[in-house]
């Protein structure tokens, strides 16, 4: 479904990514793990467009969609939620959804319907401004405002941050439900034993280049991984 | 001179007048700055440009067709919204995501070459010179001196059609940016473009979207422009540029209906003020400054109180 071919990417001089190469089939969960800094960010940016990248080539259902702007990807089927929630601070939340559906979209009515029933807090938080919410509310609102674009994959970067481990968790069963109804993930996390818990598939990035990739359940049990990442002792 | 009331009410009301006026050429540079971050320095030039349309107008073409003048307002609107747009696409884009500095300095090119075309004419059509060219004759010929008198009171004619396209239009596009998808979209652009874009908002789009609108409404002003005032090649610069500038800080940056009542606020302002520098005495000397002085004084004692202007601080309201 994704694949990245070797892919580089840089800031200014400072090259963070080099020559990755992963891939995500239909209906899976993967991860990408790894120390602050590895370049997991990075390279969900780099896939949506929001980073140049230099060289290799990234490739959504057979369509090269490398250096493909952003707001064409969603329209394909890949829906991003960042690093920090990116909501938009002077909208409601009914708002911030809206922007996430298409501007021609007869069913979006159907779709609020369908993350309200995934977050039923969003629907009584419907015209509070996004800014009023709590942070857990607030990721919701990222996820839901993602949903909205009725995605095939799901680009999630670092959905645990800022958030207490019972919101986490509640999220960590949202990913698992939106999965289990066909929907593809890219889960970029730093709490990396939980992503690996949760997903079919591990990518571990160190100083931006893949330093290991396998089934998550061996790399869990994989006592050099989990001493080099998961930082529990062998 | 005592200050009659009379006199005091008029003063008011002439402020109003001016004061949508000033809304109508602010609203376009606030969201054009709101959307894209881009000071649009050739505004003030962009509303002199539609003057002179509509000078021109009511020379080649009124004369002709027997059109009232007072209807190029929409063509001035119509051709702001090309320029503008043509801009964006031809200069702005290109140079945008580079920073601040660039799309300034380009538009503080812009104003240049638009006032240089605008004194020596374009092609076949004469340069402005208001004092006894054609800038005067079409004044001569315009609303400048028709005058609506309700009671005691009177409302210069093409000021009170700026007061009513300001309280008309401006809520208009208000309505647009709250209750629209593309209104809504140009909103989430200007709150945060990267978020926008991978939404799945066209934010290119948007942008020329809010750049074509801005200028739109600075044809709009423009039209105006030319039946309210002496227009010159430098006015936007030398008149326009700074009084737009203390509406649009003033209505916080983006607020389209904080546009609007600043704008009445400063119109009342500098009426007010130059009402009061008549009755002085004349050893004063303060006459044709006052207003300005004035004004700027209330716009720096505002700021201090509240940075971020008098409403609001985005599109959002």
């Amino acid at each position: 479904m994704l694949s990245v071919d070797s892919v580089s990417a840089s800031y200014g001089n400072l090259r963070v990514l080099w020559d990755v190469s992963m891939s995500a089939e239909a209906g899976e969960i993967v991860s990408i793990v790894g120390a602050n800094g590895a370049g997991k960010s990075t390279l969900l940016k780099s896939i949506m467009g929001l980073v140049r990248t230099q060289g290799g080539e990234i490739v959504f259902e057979g369509t090269r969609v490398t250096g493909v702007a952003p707001h064409t990807l969603v329209a394909m089927g890949i829906a991003y939620v960042p690093e920090g929630r990116r909501l938009f601070p002077e909208m409601t939340v009914r708002e911030n959804l809206r922007m996430g559906a298409p501007r021609r979209c007869p069913e979006v009515h159907e779709r609020l319907k369908v993350v309200h029933d995934l977050f039923p807090v969003l629907e009584e938080r419907s015209f509070q401004l996004v800014t009023t919410l709590s942070g857990g509310e607030q990721q919701m609102v990222a996820i839901a405002r993602a949903l909205m674009a009725k995605p095939k994959m799901l680009l999630l970067d670092e959905p645990s941050l800022g958030l207490s481990p019972i919101a986490f968790e509640k999220v960590i069963g949202v990913i698992e439900k939106i999965n289990r109804e066909g929907v593809a993930v890219l889960l970029a996390e730093q709490s990396s034993e939980r992503a690996m818990e949760i997903s079919d598939r591990t990518y571990v990035l160190e100083n931006g280049r893949v330093a290991g990739s396998g089934l998550s359940d061996e790399l869990l049990h994989d006592p050099m991984v989990r001493a080099a990442y998961l930082g529990v002792g062998t | 001179m005592a200050l009659g009331t009379v006199e005091f009410v008029q003063a008011l009301v002439n402020g109003l007048l001016q004061g949508g006026f000033f809304a109508l050429s602010a609203a376009g540079f606030s969201l054009i700055f709101g959307v894209q971050k881009v000071l649009n320095v050739a505004h003030g030039a962009f509303i002199v440009l539609a003057a002179f349309a509509t000078i021109q107008f009511s020379i080649l073409v009124t004369p002709v067709l027997h059109i009232d003048p007072l209807l190029s307002i929409f063509t001035d609107s119509l051709m702001l919204a090309l320029v503008g747009g043509s801009v964006y696409l031809l200069l702005i884009y290109r140079i945008e995501r580079t920073g601040f500095e660039a799309p300034l300095l380009a538009t503080f090119g812009l104003s240049i070459l638009l006032e240089y075309l605008a004194s020596n004419g374009i092609g076949p059509f004469p340069a402005l010179d208001p004092s006894h060219g054609i800038g005067a004759q079409a004044q001569h010929q315009s609303y400048s001196s028709t005058a609506i008198q309700i009671g005691p009171f009177f409302l210069q004619e093409a000021q009170a059609l700026a007061f009513v396209m300001a309280v008309v239009v401006l809520p208009i596009l208000q309505l647009f940016l709250s209750r629209t998808y593309r209104g809504r979209a140009i909103r989430a652009t200007s709150q945060d473009w990267e978020a926008a874009e991978f939404s799945g908002i066209n934010t290119k789009a948007v942008r020329l979207l809010s750049f074509i609108t801005g200028s739109a409404l600075a044809g709009l002003a423009g039209g105006l422009f030319a039946f309210t005032n002496s227009v010159t090649a430098t006015a936007g610069d030398e008149v326009l540029l700074p009084v737009i500038l203390v509406v649009v800080i003033l209505g916080g940056i983006g607020s389209i209906l904080g546009t609007l009542a600043a704008g009445f606020l400063v119109g009342v302002i500098m009426s007010v003020s130059s009402l009061i520098a008549l009755t002085l005495p004349s050893q004063f000397q303060f006459h044709a400054d006052l207003a300005s002085l004035l004004t700027f004084l209330i716009f720096i004692v505002i700021l201090m109180v509240r940075p971020r202007g008098l409403f609001g601080h985005g599109i959002a309201e």
